[in-house]
């Protein structure tokens, strides 16, 4: 039975190796190309971006939603705050760890 | 693996039980206030933002993950924190804002649930069979590599360090539900913070603060020269560059863990509001932001200190046998078992929870046609909780027969990521999405994932490419949901009225409707 599962296995990975890989390498080649070209501040720039904007979109959220089920609307309580006090750090730290 | 059996003193191990004794009293005395299923599984939906954040945090970290983040940073650098910086943040801006608002509302008890009600009962049992699967193993794995690893340095019988923690765990977890484990991990986080903090600052004074470390490790040679670069490039041949980082991992796979999985989100649907829940979440993320500098500095400073070792992941012990004095020591090793316990008590009420819900109830449901009542949910709930943990116990052994399953769980947990993330975001953020266009998406997108893991080191450019599989087989999920739900009947209104995003922001009885499911009406 093991045996049976081997060669079943061994034909789908020669089916893989035969028909999908060079298929895949031709549209992904150009890609790690381009990448491995790339200037070294691209991935800082993505990296900061990911945390920006998180904290951009959740300046387009309306007031009501962020405060949902908060006791009262007061100022520390509101939670587009918080996430940019909690975001700073990180944005920080992927500026000073190039 | 370095033992530091010879050096624990009396006050060490007085701090240990002392520590031990505290975790199960806390935990049964939350006891008093389980009356009902709800209670037991979501809390009786009562905590607050600040527990369910350290929660979170502590939930996610375990003994092995202390002693393997420290070893990475020994053998790869500082870019091992991406997984706690890069790999939280965001996403759990996500989570906060996105998600969990929808899973509490919907009054829901697991992901598969909401998933059911979205999709369809297929989708629903797939992912509570898979996350089944999944969390039972995991607690086997935790259990048998965190005994073997605190056996071997504390000079432990492995099998008595898996039945006290089982012991420990199963009677608080049975006890006092998710109140219970949420109280403990508060109480883990502190004990955990303390301890991995005192190594951080003795091993820091040890080589001369933080400047003095740069230069030690960075005149050690080339080989060193990345260890304090976070985005290393694409073509370098590590598991993480840059790409698979920002992509992979910061937009699919983080994103799936803090939205997706279980044990995560369950403490959130407990919060007693909804601003508790996002607040929670957001206070995570932020108490995420120390865990690298506790737990993967002191891996770098051990390059300095010791920078012979062979074994990356023997920093962390050498380091606690050279530097602690008795006493911290002591609250170094409650440190490693809060790790362990905060992970296995999550792990095993979550397996409860989707069981309950997923399965039995949906199960109870159909044969008898009304659900499973308030008082047999919380007795089933414990009975079940037990049998779980003492299976757990009783599988963890046979982890020794097989080394590579926990790499085989891991990885094929991995191909439902990406996938279950597409339809769950697509679920949510579109009403066009059907139930047809969920189940393929799902379907296909880990089929992609298993032909990507088999060809993977021939097409992507990176060592153990996980990271671009994840991101790859999550666009996928994406376009074959979309074309698929496009090919076929929409969804009625009424099924998905308060359960897609922008309906709930500016729809008045979209969000009066799940107020009524909120309040069980």
């Amino acid at each position: 039975m093991i045996d049976f599962f081997q060669r079943i296995g061994a034909a789908i990975q020669q089916g893989l190796d035969t028909h999908v890989v060079p298929l895949l390498k031709t549209v992904l080649r150009p890609l790690d190309a381009w990448l491995d070209s790339a200037p070294p501040w691209m991935g800082q720039a993505c990296a900061v971006s990911l945390f920006v904007l998180a904290g951009l979109w959740l300046l387009t959220l309306k007031r009501e939603y962020i405060f949902q089920g908060a006791p009262d609307e007061s100022r520390w309580r509101d939670l587009r705050i918080w996430a940019w006090l909690a975001l700073i750090p990180f944005i920080a730290l992927y500026v000073f760890f190039r | 693996m370095e033992t530091v059996q010879g050096s624990l003193a009396s006050i060490d191990y007085l701090i240990i039980v002392v520590y031990m004794i505290g975790v199960l009293a806390i935990g049964t005395f939350f006891g008093k206030y389980v009356h009902s299923a709800g209670d037991f599984f979501l809390g009786g939906k009562s905590l607050p933002f600040w527990a369910i954040g350290m929660s979170i945090v502590v939930s996610d970290i375990g003994a092995i993950d202390m002693i393997s983040g420290a070893g990475g940073a020994y053998k790869y650098g500082i870019a091992q924190a991406n997984f706690d910086w890069i790999g939280s943040m965001p996403a759990m801006v996500i989570a906060a804002f996105v998600f969990l608002p929808y899973y509490w509302r919907a009054g829901v008890y697991t992901i598969p649930e909401f998933l059911g009600r979205r999709y369809n009962s297929a989708v629903q049992v797939i992912q509570a069979v898979i996350w089944l699967f999944f969390l039972i193993s995991m607690l086997a794995i935790m259990l048998w590599t965190s005994a073997v690893f605190l056996g071997t340095i504390l000079g432990w019988d492995t099998y008595v360090a898996i039945w006290v923690t089982v012991a420990i765990v199963g009677i608080y977890t049975a006890s006092g539900g998710l109140t219970a484990v949420v109280m403990t991990d508060v109480m883990q986080m502190i004990v955990m913070f303390i301890g991995a903090g005192a190594l951080l600052v003795l091993s820091l004074w040890e080589v001369g603060g933080w400047t003095n470390l740069v230069t030690r490790v960075q005149s050690m040679g080339d080989a060193y020269q990345g260890h304090f670069t976070l985005l290393l490039p694409h073509s370098a041949n590590t598991p993480y560059p840059w790409t698979g980082i920002v992509f992979g991992l910061g937009i699919v796979l983080s994103t799936a863990y803090f939205v997706g999985n279980q044990a995560v989100v369950q403490r959130a649907l407990g919060a007693r509001t909804e601003w508790d829940a996002k607040a929670g979440m957001i206070l995570a993320g932020f108490l995420k932001l120390f865990i690298p500098i506790l737990v993967i500095l002191p891996g770098l400073t051990a390059i300095a200190i010791h920078p012979e070792l062979t074994k990356a992941d023997e920093a962390v012990p050498i380091l606690i046998r050279d530097l602690l004095p008795p006493g911290l020591t002591g609250l170094m090793f409650a440190a490693f078992f809060a790790a362990l316990m905060s992970s296995v008590d999550s792990y095993l009420n979550s397996t409860t929870t989707v069981f309950m819900s997923d399965i039995y109830g949906k199960a109870h449901r159909a044969i008898l046609g009304r659900d499973v009542s308030a008082r047999d949910g919380l007795v089933l709930g414990r009975v079940v909780t037990i049998l779980v943990i003492l299976g757990a116990g009783l599988v963890a052994p046979v982890i020794e027969q097989f080394e590579t399953i926990y790499v085989a769980i891991q990885t094929l947990f991995s191909f439902f990521q990406g996938p279950t993330l597409a339809i769950l975001l697509l679920g949510i953020m579109w009403p066009r999405a059907t139930r047809w266009g969920g189940l393929a998406g799902l379907l296909l997108g880990v089929a992609l994932t298993t032909t990507l893991t088999l060809i993977g080191d021939q097409i992507f450019p990176s060592e153990d490419p996980f990271l671009f599989i994840s991101f790859w087989s999550f666009l996928f999920s994406m376009a074959v949901t979309v074309v698929v739900s496009l090919l076929t009947r929409p969804e009625p209104p009424e099924k998905i009225r308060g359960l897609v995003f922008q309906q709930v922001l500016h729809d008045d009885g979209a969000q009066a409707i799940l107020q009524e499911r909120l309040d069980g009406k």
